[in-house]
């Protein structure tokens, strides 16, 4: 159930097939739009190709270029928690870590903590012993108010019933579903390019 | 999807997928070669500056030797241009 990174599949496919290579490395927007990327507004983007004797290694952009995703001002200050009902919440550097049962009573104070992030939003949900539907329209309200700014909500180890819970509404495409084996680590630099 | 996100996970999976134990060959990890070069040169202009311009001898001084007839290029993203890398190609 868990969502791959669909750019493995780009480049995977590109090793492979030369003429998926071809439109890539002359359209590499068009062939990310396809598939169902969103482009950063205003920024070229331009495919290298490594060779048995040249490797080419991306330095993602400098911090002086990017102070939004490095100061974390996009998010409440690590170390602020809030209990509402049967959940309790906590910010720390990576984002906002659940506790409990997102149910009707809980789902509107978690909106509310949610609502305090601006920029991309990591859930950990490791620790979620139940969701409700609330929980899910909660989620996706999220999803769509960071969308609107080119930011994303991703959701960490959540368990295998709630991942269902997002499949059986046909809601999970929506969200990026991270887990410890994917070597995830966000290392306070979320949004690094 | 967010491509900055999908950009950053894949950066951290190619990262871990090599973090395979260090051998006389191979000094440093994946993880150990993300946060010793790659953060770095995120957050030091200078040492930034240095991979790009003398990458092989850069890496050195960092206890990472290349094999032989193995160049490494470092191409920075700025803010309006974001690179990115696709392997040789191997045939269909």
């Amino acid at each position: 159930m868990k969502k791959k990174n669909p750019l493995r599949d780009i480049i995977v496919r590109s090793c492979s097939d030369k003429a998926f290579r071809q439109e890539f490395l002359q359209n590499p927007a068009g062939v990310l739009q396809r598939m169902g990327f969103h482009l950063p507004e205003g920024k070229k983007i331009k495919v290298l190709e490594s060779t048995d004797e040249m490797t080419y290694v991306v330095i993602p952009s400098s911090m002086e270029d990017q102070p939004a995703n490095w100061e974390q001002q996009e998010r409440p200050a690590p170390g602020e928690k809030r209990q509402v009902a049967g959940l309790a919440m906590e910010w720390d550097e990576n984002g906002l870590t659940l506790n409990g049962r997102i149910d009707s009573a809980s789902a509107k104070g978690l909106k509310d903590e949610m609502d305090r992030a601006t920029g991309n939003l990591l859930v950990d949900m490791s620790a979620v012993t139940f969701m409700s539907s609330a929980g899910i329209s909660v989620f996706v309200a999220t999803q769509k108010r960071l969308a609107q700014r080119g930011k994303e909500l991703s959701l960490y180890n959540a368990t295998p019933a709630v991942q269902n819970l997002f499949a059986l509404t046909g809601l999970d495409s929506m969200f990026y579903f991270i887990s410890d084996s994917d070597m995830y680590v966000p290392y306070g630099g979320f949004g690094m390019f | 999807m967010n491509l900055i996100s999908a950009l950053d996970s894949f950066l951290h999976q190619a990262y871990g997928a090599f973090a395979a134990p260090p051998s006389p060959d191979q000094p440093v990890s994946g993880a150990a070669f993300y946060k010793n070069i790659i953060l770095k040169a995120v957050q030091d202009p200078a040492f930034r500056a240095q991979l790009i311009s003398n990458p092989a001898v850069t890496l050195k001084e960092h206890g990472i030797v290349l094999p032989e007839g193995v160049n490494v290029t470092f191409v920075e993203n700025t803010k309006d241009t974001i690179h990115i890398v696709i392997p040789p190609f191997v045939g269909e």
